[in-house]
C-alpha cells in the first residue's frame, strides 16, 4: 500500500513539474492537450492489454506519463532545440494536429473520461474473474 | 480493484481536471487569444500567403517581426537587452502601435507605424482578443514577403526564446 502511494505521489510530482513548466510560459491550454491525449493512448494500450492478456500492468500511471511524454516531445525541441514544430511532428500523437479538435481541450477531456471508464470497468471485471478464479481454486 | 472504488476513482480525477481546466481558464489575460489553440501555436506555416503592403515597409533581404501593441513602454520592449540584440540580428523589428511612442526609445525597433485606425492591424488579420480591442502579438514575414506565423501574445516580451524560434526557422 506504502508503495502504491508512494507511486501516485511520484506521478503526480512528475506531472506538476510539467505543468508549471507549460504554466511559466503562459502555455496550461497546451499540457492540457498533450496530457489528454498522451493518456488516452496509454488507456485504450492498457485496456486492451488487459483484455487479451488478462494480466495487470506493474505500474500503469508509468504508462501514462510515458505517453504524456511522447506527445509533448515537440515542445521539448522547441524549448530546448529552438526548433519550430512542423506537420511531420504529428507522429508525437497528434502534437500540433490534437490543439484543433472541435471543442479543444472540453472535447479530448471527454474523450478522456469515456476511455478511463472502459479502463475501470474492464480493470473489475478483471479483478472479479481472478477472485472467482482463486475461489474455485481454493474449492477443488 | 471493487467497482465503488473504481467509481470513486473516475469522479474523483474527472472533478479535478475540470476544475483545474476551469482555472486555467479563469487566468488567461483579456488580451490573449479566447481560443488557445492559435495562440502561440509555435507552427511555422509552409503554405504561407503574401504579407499584406504596409506603406514604407520592404520585406526583403531578412526576415520582419512586426510587434503589435497596445501600449510599448520602453523597458517592455528591451526587457533583456542581450535577447533584443539576438532578435533584431536575425529580422528587422517594425512596431505598430495605438499609442504615441519615440523612436529613440525603443532599442532594435527599426521602424515604428502608428495605428490609430487599426488599418495596419486588419489587414493582418488577427484573431480578436477576449476584450475585443487591439491585438498585443505578433507576426513574422520571411525575406520573399510571405506571412509565415501570426500571434496574439499579450506577454511577446517575456517570450523572446519563443521568437527567436520561429526566427530561426524563417528565411
Amino acid at each position: 500500500m506504502i508503495k502504491k502511494i508512494a507511486l501516485l505521489a511520484l506521478y503526480v510530482g512528475a506531472e506538476i513539474v510539467i505543468y508549471f513548466g507549460y504554466n511559466d510560459q503562459q502555455a496550461s491550454f497546451h499540457w492540457f492537450t498533450h496530457f489528454f491525449v498522451g493518456a488516452i493512448v496509454a488507456l485504450i494500450g492498457l485496456t486492451v492489454w488487459k483484455i487479451t492478456t488478462h494480466r495487470s500492468v506493474v505500474w500503469p500511471l508509468g504508462w501514462v506519463y510515458l505517453a504524456h511524454l511522447v506527445a509533448m516531445f515537440p515542445d521539448f525541441l522547441y524549448n530546448f532545440g529552438h526548433i519550430a514544430h512542423r506537420e511531420w511532428m504529428d507522429i508525437f500523437l497528434g502534437h500540433v494536429s490534437s490543439h484543433y479538435i472541435p471543442g479543444r481541450n472540453w472535447t479530448w477531456y471527454v474523450l478522456f473520461m469515456i476511455t478511463f471508464a472502459i479502463y475501470l470497468r474492464v480493470s473489475t471485471r478483471e479483478n472479479n474473474r481472478h477472485i472467482t478464479q482463486e475461489k474455485i481454486n481454493t474449492q477443488t | 480493484m471493487n467497482k465503488p472504488y473504481a467509481i470513486g476513482l473516475w469522479l474523483g480525477v474527472g472533478i479535478i481536471l475540470a476544475g483545474l481546466q476551469f482555472i486555467a481558464q479563469a487566468s488567461y489575460s483579456r488580451q490573449d487569444n479566447p481560443d488557445q489553440a492559435n495562440q502561440r501555436p509555435g507552427f511555422v506555416t509552409t503554405h504561407p500567403e503574401k504579407a499584406p503592403i504596409i506603406d514604407g515597409v520592404s520585406y526583403t533581404l531578412r526576415p520582419t517581426l512586426i510587434i503589435f501593441d497596445r501600449n510599448p513602454i520602453p523597458t517592455k520592449i528591451i526587457q533583456n537587452q542581450a535577447k533584443q540584440t539576438l532578435i533584431s540580428d536575425r529580422a528587422t523589428i517594425i512596431l505598430v502601435t495605438k499609442s504615441d511612442i519615440q523612436q529613440e526609445n525603443l532599442s532594435g525597433v527599426k521602424k515604428i507605424l502608428n495605428d490609430r485606425d487599426q488599418a495596419i492591424a486588419r489587414k493582418f488579420n488577427f484573431d480578436t482578443p477576449t476584450d475585443g480591442g487591439y491585438p498585443v502579438g505578433y507576426a513574422v514575414v520571411d525575406s520573399k514577403g510571405f506571412l509565415r506565423y501570426r500571434t496574439l501574445d499579450p506577454s511577446y516580451s517575456q517570450h523572446r526564446d519563443g521568437i527567436e524560434t520561429i526566427l530561426k526557422d524563417v528565411k
